[in-house]
């Protein structure tokens, strides 16, 4: 098992490596994957990928974890690291540097998109004596593995144009050539890359323009990518209705922003970049706001204007979001992004819709909502009964701007006083009305004094169903505790400055919310890893109140989707410490 | 396994107590054959100790359970009341294997579950983790104690009133199920009660109702006439009906004949004859199963050679007689998924009859499933039961070290060496030849060694005999 030791004397390798790599550049695994690969996986540089990962204190925190410690006191672990082990001493250096020999000029997989198709691995090494020794060896070990678990298959060498190379069964075929490792799933994929390396073939990835743009849009810092050909995606089944304008309403709903820019970029990537703090995991495609169909309205301001308003942090959060979602547009709009038949059925549907909305038009109420919402949940110990739920759930709020404030509430309250008034009754719901900072919240609770056949946990005493306008906003609660808290937290919000963002939706995840209501799952999540893994009741306390302790020391994970006007950014922050 | 009726097994013989003599020495395959039935299996240090022991004090120390029965017991107790609180029925079939893998007291366990065959409730109806836990508890309670007391309490309990419709149940309109299932599953068997007395008797359980997690008696919607039920007649309730079954004589050789089969053998049809004097004392005791239970453990019949490998290992026995012998810790979640592929998914019987057992356990796929599991359990290589149910760490700590002393462990420990001379050859063999098999360059003489001790291991659970109870 590799120690601290070993991990700095990597990092001391790897810096006492830097001039040699620098003097002598090798070439890019790409100018051996032809150009027809739709998917690419790579890092180039492998070592630094590896290390970066592993130095990272909280990967070291988490190995002080008892399952941690399991996994890596697993029988197939310790045999990697024997085998890890036994490498460095064939090939007589440590493994960071190894790492640098067989791969330090890049790793790529490459693939076509569909079933049973060619997948090619290439691992470019800087030391290509170190190279055949490793793949000898490797061969050796495979040859002994597969003897051992009692296979007939055996390594078959053979050559392909004056070139070794090596079978193993049907999926497995590898060579080496130029300094470099390949293996792949198919023999005529492995022939197509050492005819690349031959000069019989001419066109490779290294020459496609796309993969050199997609490492600009990327980061700097970016030590692992995806790049993936959107052309072949758009080809896929069911792609053809996915990817155009009028499409499903369903799937205009759920996908329009995001469909929109997938069917206009040339390619999306991926990029991996780790740092001291944490990790930043980012999608990105080369289309933006300039260019897009009518989903801009739905899911894009206009220009100058916030892409989302601030993230709503009461006490005791543990999920947020906010985004922006022009309900209007559905109505304005609906030739164009549902298709004429399409919007035949939402007009006929408006109109017959003031049965059930208590004589409210459909269309009307969605020229009324706003464009900017919110979503938080908490974790709140206080649920407001005497009686307490066997299982305690996060109280959750839903915040909506809206364009005419007056009217959109007046409808609002009118509507869902109706609906608790029809669909209360059954379960005894009570009205309870309070002022709150000049705000009138409407709630409606459960009766402690009667039984609920159905709800044998008391699950019902998690919810008060409350609703309150505050301003221009309008909040739907499962508490009325949530509900006070949050009239604070917008009155508050309304005299400040902060407005805004510009990523249109925006997601965190809080660690210390997460971590209190992880807590009171601590019995459950005691019991899960005693039947898991039989450790005795007290240890799988232990491991539980540290993996809390450890969570509640991280800094969260937060998701934003910034529509820029040539870009589109999807960003996935996870923030080791605060 | 064909099926044979016995005819000439003296009664008397049968069930008095065994003492070791000559034709039936007192040695590791009865020790085994004994903690087989009456448990999971046994470890090796339990073999030697009961051999040690002698079959009375062996029997005895099974019944009474190990030391640390109460801080085990109030442990998984919690653990229970957080999976109720969640209402998760999978993870207390989970929760019921980790007792039966780890409890000091496997005896009280194993005749739960008979119980709970017996009976059998399936939480799939069910859909209520706390009625299942409520009636686990249930037959727990009365696990070797009075029958006829288990029996009304399981009239009325929760999950059997969800199980078999008595809950809505009600004056006018009787349900049926569970009068029927009474008399044909639980107390007297088929041919020993009419249709009429199902409808009477289901008459006397009307009225029984659940509101929340509490049984709730409502007079006016219970049948308060007279009932003729199995030629009685009375303003019977259901008390009077569990009363009513057990005083007919069919039902002491009902229930002896059901412990028959799954404590002496599957394959023998037991006369009338040789059941009698089981049943007799049986009804005397008041239905008290721990004195029945007792008895058959005890006696000549129990370990003869005419029931040793009569019946075929239900999973459960297959799976827990294994880890219990390598004394592994594994979790009860990942076993309890493959028990549910080999057909026993505890709490989730398939049917009101519960399993049919025998024959029907083995069948091409299943028999592959099993050699499957006896790998992933033995190898340490299997992410989902991790390594500590490491047979080569168990060699160790015995001290058995050459090829001749691992292959006799393993085949005492599993098969208490009964197994044919040419298998044992057939091991011994294997296990020479294996010090030349090819292992990865990388592994150290140890990992070596310990892979031919699991392999070896592996092999030995692979034998026939060992799919035999």
């Amino acid at each position: 098992m590799p120690s601290t030791r070993h991990l700095f004397g990597g990092l001391l390798g790897l810096v006492l490596c830097v001039s040699p790599l620098r003097a002598e550049k090798p070439p890019s695994p790409l100018r051996l994957i032809p150009a027809e690969a739709d998917l690419v996986i790579q890092t180039e540089a492998p070592r630094q990928l590896v290390e970066a990962v592993l130095t990272l204190d909280y990967i070291k925190n988490l190995q002080s974890l008892d399952a941690f410690k399991e996994v890596l006191d697993a029988t197939q672990t310790r045999r990697f690291f024997q085998m890890v082990a036994w490498f460095e001493r064939e090939l007589g250096a440590s493994w960071p540097e190894l790492l640098d020999r067989l791969g330090g000029g890049g790793a790529a997989l490459a693939a076509k998109i569909g079933e049973n198709s060619p997948a090619l691995l290439v691992l470019q090494g800087t030391d290509e004596k170190a190279l055949h020794k490793f793949a000898d060896l490797l061969l050796s070990v495979i040859e002994q593995e597969q003897e051992r678990q009692g296979s007939k298959e055996r390594p078959v060498k053979s050559t392909y144009k004056d070139v070794q190379t090596v079978r193993i069964g049907k999926d497995f075929h590898a060579a080496l050539v130029q300094g470099a490792l390949l293996i792949s799933n198919k023999e005529k994929a492995l022939q197509r890359a050492l005819d690349l390396a031959a000069g019989r073939d001419k066109k490779s990835l290294a020459d496609n323009a796309d993969l050199a743009d997609a490492a600009r849009l990327l980061p700097k810092g970016t030590l692992a990518s995806l790049w993936l050909n959107m052309d072949t995606v758009r080809k896929q089944p069911g792609g053809e209705a996915l990817y155009k304008t009028p499409r499903d309403p369903f799937l205009t709903i759920v996908l329009g922003g995001w469909a929109d820019i997938a069917s206009r970029a040339r390619y999306a990537c991926l990029g991996v970049v780790p740092d001291k703090t944490g990790l930043l995991a980012t999608l990105r495609l080369p289309a933006g706001r300039i260019g897009m169909g009518p989903d801009r309205g739905v899911v894009c301001p206009p220009d100058g204007q916030p892409g989302s308003r601030p993230l709503l942090e009461p006490k005791g959060v543990l999920f947020s979001e906010s985004f922006y979602w022009d309900l209007s547009v559905f109505w304005t709009d609906r030739i164009k992004l549902f298709g004429e038949k399409n919007a035949k059925n939402i007009e006929q549907f408006d109109e017959n819709s003031g049965r059930f909305l208590s004589n409210f038009r459909f269309s009307k109420l969605l020229s009324q909502a706003g464009t900017y919402h919110r979503f938080v949940a908490v974790h709140q110990p206080k649920k407001g009964y005497k009686k307490q739920p066997k299982t305690a759930l996060p109280a959750f709020a839903f915040v909506t701007e809206m364009r005419k404030p007056d009217e959109l509430s007046k409808a609002m309250e009118t509507l869902l006083r109706g609906a608790a008034l029809i669909g209360g009754s059954q379960l005894g719901l009570r009205l309870v009305e309070e002022k709150h900072k000049d705000c009138n919240i409407v709630a409606y609770r459960f009766p402690e004094d009667r039984e609920v056949k159905a709800d044998v946990n008391d699950i019902r005493f998690n919810f008060s169903p409350t609703f309150v306008r505050i301003g221009n906003q309008f909040v739907f609660s499962s508490t009325q505790e949530l509900a006070r808290n949050l009239v604070d937290v917008l009155q508050a919000e309304a005299k400040g400055t902060d407005k805004g963002a510009a990523p249109t939706e925006r997601i965190r995840l809080y660690p210390e919310g997460g971590a209190a209501t992880l807590k009171t799952f601590e019995d459950q999540l005691i019991t899960q890893t005693v039947l898991t893994s039989a450790v005795p009741v007290d240890e799988a306390r232990a491991q539980i109140r540290k993996l809390i302790y450890l969570l509640s020391k991280t800094g969260g994970l937060t998701l934003e989707t910034t529509y820029a006007p040539k870009e589109f950014h999807v960003d996935l922050r996870l923030r080791f410490t605060k | 396994m064909a099926d044979t009726s016995e005819t000439r097994i003296d009664p008397r013989w049968a069930w008095e107590a065994y003492r070791p003599n000559d034709k039936a020495p007192w040695d590791l395959k009865r020790a085994g054959h004994l903690y087989r039935r009456a448990a999971f299996g046994a470890t090796p240090t339990e073999l030697q100790a009961a051999l040690k022991k002698g079959p009375q004090k062996a029997i005895d120390d099974l019944l009474a359970g190990g030391p640390g029965q109460d801080a085990f017991d109030k442990q998984t107790e919690q653990l229970a009341e957080s999976i109720v609180r969640v209402n998760n029925g999978q993870q207390l079939r989970d929760w019921w294997l980790y007792r039966m893998l780890y409890t000091p007291h496997p005896l009280r366990e194993k005749f739960t579950l008979f119980w709970h065959n017996h009976f059998a409730t399936s939480n799939a109806t069910v859909q209520n983790a706390g009625f299942m836990y409520r009636q686990y508890r249930l037959l727990r309670k009365y696990v070797l104690g009075s029958f006829a007391e288990m029996l009304k309490e399981m009239s009325l309990d929760p999950a059997m009133m969800v199980w078999l419709n008595v809950k809505d149940s009600k004056k006018g309109n009787p349900n049926e199920n569970y009068a029927r299932e009474l008399m044909e599953l639980f107390s007297l068997g088929i041919g020993n009660y009419t249709e009429h007395d199902i409808r009477e008797a289901a008459r006397a359980f009307t009225g029984w109702t659940l509101q929340g997690n509490d049984v709730v008696y409502t007079e006016s919607q219970h049948d308060l006439g007279e009932k003729s039920v199995l030629k009685q007649k009375g303003k019977w309730k259901p008390d009077d009906i569990v009363r009513i079954c057990l005083e007919e004589d069919s039902a002491p050789y009902f229930l002896t004949k059901k412990l028959f089969r799954f404590l002496v053998s599957e394959t023998m049809t037991p006369s009338r004859e040789l059941l009698e004097p089981l049943a007799t004392s049986f009804r005397k005791s008041g239905y008290d199963f721990g004195d029945l239970v007792r008895t058959v453990l005890r006696s000549n019949l129990f370990f003869s050679d005419q029931v040793y490998r009569t019946r075929i290992k239900a999973p459960v026995d297959f799976a827990l007689g294994i880890v219990r012998g390598l004394e592994g810790r594994i979790g009860s979640t990942p076993l309890a998924g493959v028990l549910e592929q080999l057909g026993q998914s505890v709490l989730y019987p398939p049917s009101v009859k519960g399993w049919d057992g025998g024959e029907a356990w083995l069948n091409g796929q299943t028999l592959l499933f099993r050699q499957n599991l006896a790998l992933a359990l033995t190898s340490t290589e299997d992410i989902r039961f991790g390594h500590r149910c490491d047979p080569a760490a168990l060699a160790r700590k015995y001290g058995k070290k050459d090829d001749k002393e691992l292959v006799d462990f393993f085949l005492d420990l599993f098969l208490q060496g009964d197994v044919a001379e040419e298998s044992r050859s057939r091991l011994l063999l294997f296990q020479e030849k294996s010090h030349k098999m090819k292992v990865p360059v990388y592994w150290t003489a140890q990992d070596a060694a310990d892979n031919r001790v699991r392999t070896l291991c592996h092999l030995v659970l692979t034998q026939p005999e060992f799919q035999l109870d």
